[in-house]
């Protein structure tokens, strides 16, 4: 397998907090790879640094073999990588269709577009059904899948997921983590960045365990799963 | 793909009859009233130009003023030193006004709410008090204009511009890719970015197009007024005017702006004909501020959809404790 993006060193400062203290990890094409981590770990850091939204101060993110360290994070996103954020950044007065359409602007396979727009649309059919809707007036649910659905608008081939069971029920939870193992299932990169670490080990191929900004474990997913360290500090051990 | 709405023939056909009314309005009005309507268009194409920044893209400016002034000054300068027709020197006005523009919001764009909206003012304050002393602007002594007495011309180059700005914000801000664009920046800048969204060109463009119609209209109302000073159009109550006037009217529609001006311009002449120079305007349009932002938040624009009979929504939202029932 080919490795689609590799992480190196990745230090993140925010002021004097030290956010990220260089970590380093990759993902291979077609993975569906899960940070895990408590709050403030520098999870969500990490996803931004490597979309752009915060200039690391120092090491290097490639994608596909570009370095994208310090790109503006409108490009790093027209090459195929989309970050959907936190909170799920809803442009909330715009309809669910405008949210869509707009993410397509920056592409150039325009015939695809359509196809994609029909695609989106089956894997989510509540979006169909509230078209024309402010996206402000979805669920939390719909409106996570409206985030995920707009980031495949815009062509990409890996996605970067920042907490997408934030504030969800558990059954909507559920329902997210099939839509992305569907996904990963059509050929998606994922890279999910949870709290919730029993459903995120039971869907992601690895994983990586970040601590006070640092990787303080990494593997296969179903092995950090039995790992007695994780159980204890991350699944609420047994 | 792009979203397409478009105006009912109802619509169409009351916009068509307003045309032309206003088109023969100074072949029957007073020359009085007539200064009043060529007012009220400049004002109107003033707060459309506002709407596109600070309703369309989110950026409250209060520095509009000096794009207005800076407009004013440079067609000014333009008609008494260089002698330019006056069209040639609106539209130079206009060019340089955009291009100053683009410069001044790349640094100021990188703020964001209320630290733009001082920014910006903190920005016109400059311009005022440099025009104040530079010798090539006439300093405090002001710039006086060649005079040119022909109401009628005034009044159909302040409906044209409105005209323009207005067709301008209805093509690229509501109908428009372009248009849900500038939205999404004032919806969520960073999901925008993150969609592959050049945030930083989308914000410059706006702010720049929005200025360069304040520059065009400043231009023109130098050579209508015929004597300019740095308080007269640098001053902070044009931008402030701007501001309620949208505020008024409806924020972020194309018919809020238009209402709005209408209502502020007008009320301000009937007082000042009533009472003369006095502060009461200032005190009424405080109060009626208030209002409108605790009862109409939408503005004015929001009283419409009460009369196209959406009563409900809005009177539950007036009265929240009332039941259904009673409504």
């Amino acid at each position: 397998m080919t490795k689609i993006m590799e992480v190196e060193d990745l230090e993140v400062v925010y002021g004097v907090i030290k956010a990220l203290q260089g970590i380093s990890f990759y993902i291979d094409e077609g993975e569906i790879v899960t940070i895990i981590g408590a709050n403030g770990a520098g999870k969500s850091s990490t996803l931004r640094a490597i979309s752009g939204m915060v200039r690391p101060s120092s090491g290097k993110v490639r994608f596909k073999n570009k370095d994208i360290t310090n790109s503006p994070s409108h490009l790093i996103a027209r090459q195929g990588l989309s970050h959907v954020p936190e909170g799920r950044g809803m442009l909330t007065k715009l309809t669910v269709e405008e949210n869509l359409i707009l993410a397509t602007y920056n592409r150039k396979d325009h015939a695809k577009v359509k196809e994609d727009m029909e695609e989106v649309y089956k894997q989510f059919p509540r979006l169909s059904e509230r078209k024309k809707q402010a996206s402000g007036n979805l669920s939390g649910g719909e409106q996570q899948m409206l985030a995920i659905g707009r980031a495949l608008m815009t062509g990409a081939d890996t996605l970067l997921l920042d907490e997408p069971s934030m504030g969800l029920a558990p059954l909507i939870v559920k329902e997210i983590f099939e839509v992305i193992k569907r996904l990963n299932q059509a050929g998606k990169t994922i890279l999910l960045v949870e709290q919730n670490a029993m459903t995120a080990l039971n869907t992601a191929h690895r994983a990586y365990i970040l601590e006070n900004g640092a990787v303080l474990k990494s593997g296969l997913a179903a092995d950090l799963i039995s790992d007695p360290e994780v159980k204890a500090a991350y699944l609420g051990g047994h | 793909m792009s979203i397409s709405k478009s105006f009912s023939p109802v619509k169409l056909i009351i916009l068509f009859l307003s045309m032309v009314v206003l088109c023969c309005l100074p072949f029957v009005v007073s020359s009085f009233v007539l200064r009043i309507a060529t007012g009220i268009m400049m004002w109107i194409g003033l707060a459309l130009s506002w709407n596109m920044l600070g309703g369309y893209m989110g950026y409250i400016s209060f520095g509009h003023g000096a794009s207005f002034g800076l407009g004013a000054y440079i067609a000014g300068m333009l008609m008494t030193q260089l002698h330019l027709p006056f069209f040639v020197s609106l539209l130079i006005a206009g060019i340089l006004t955009y291009i100053f523009a683009a410069l001044v919001g790349y640094p100021t764009l990188r703020l964001s709410g209320s630290y733009f909206a001082i920014g910006t003012w903190a920005f016109a304050e400059m311009m005022r008090q440099l025009v104040l002393v530079l010798t090539i602007t006439g300093g405090p002594e002001g710039l006086r204009l060649p005079p040119m007495l022909n109401d009628n011309f005034f009044y159909f180059v302040m409906f044209g511009l409105a005209l323009l700005v207005f067709m301008v914000a209805y093509l690229f801000f509501e109908h428009s890719d372009f248009g849900l664009k500038v939205k999404a920046v004032r919806e969520e800048e960073t999901a925008a970015r993150t969609l592959g969204l050049n945030t930083t060109w989308v914000k410059n463009q706006v702010f720049a197009l929005s200025s360069m119609f304040a520059g065009i209209i400043g231009g023109a109302f130098a050579y209508w007024i015929t004597f300019i000073h740095p308080d007269s159009v640098l001053g902070p109550l044009i931008a402030d005017q701007m501001v309620i006037m949208v505020l008024l009217g409806g924020i972020g529609t194309l018919f809020g702006p238009v209402i709005g001006a209408i209502v502020l311009y007008v009320g301000n002449q009937y007082m000042l004909v009533m009472w003369g120079q006095s502060s009461a305007y200032l005190i009424i349009l405080g109060l009626a501020i208030c209002l409108v932002i605790l009862f109409l938040p939408e503005g004015l624009m929001s009283l419409l959809r009460i009369l196209r009979g959406r009563r409900r929504g809005i009177i539950k939202r007036l009265l929240p404790g009332m039941k259904k029932s009673n409504i």
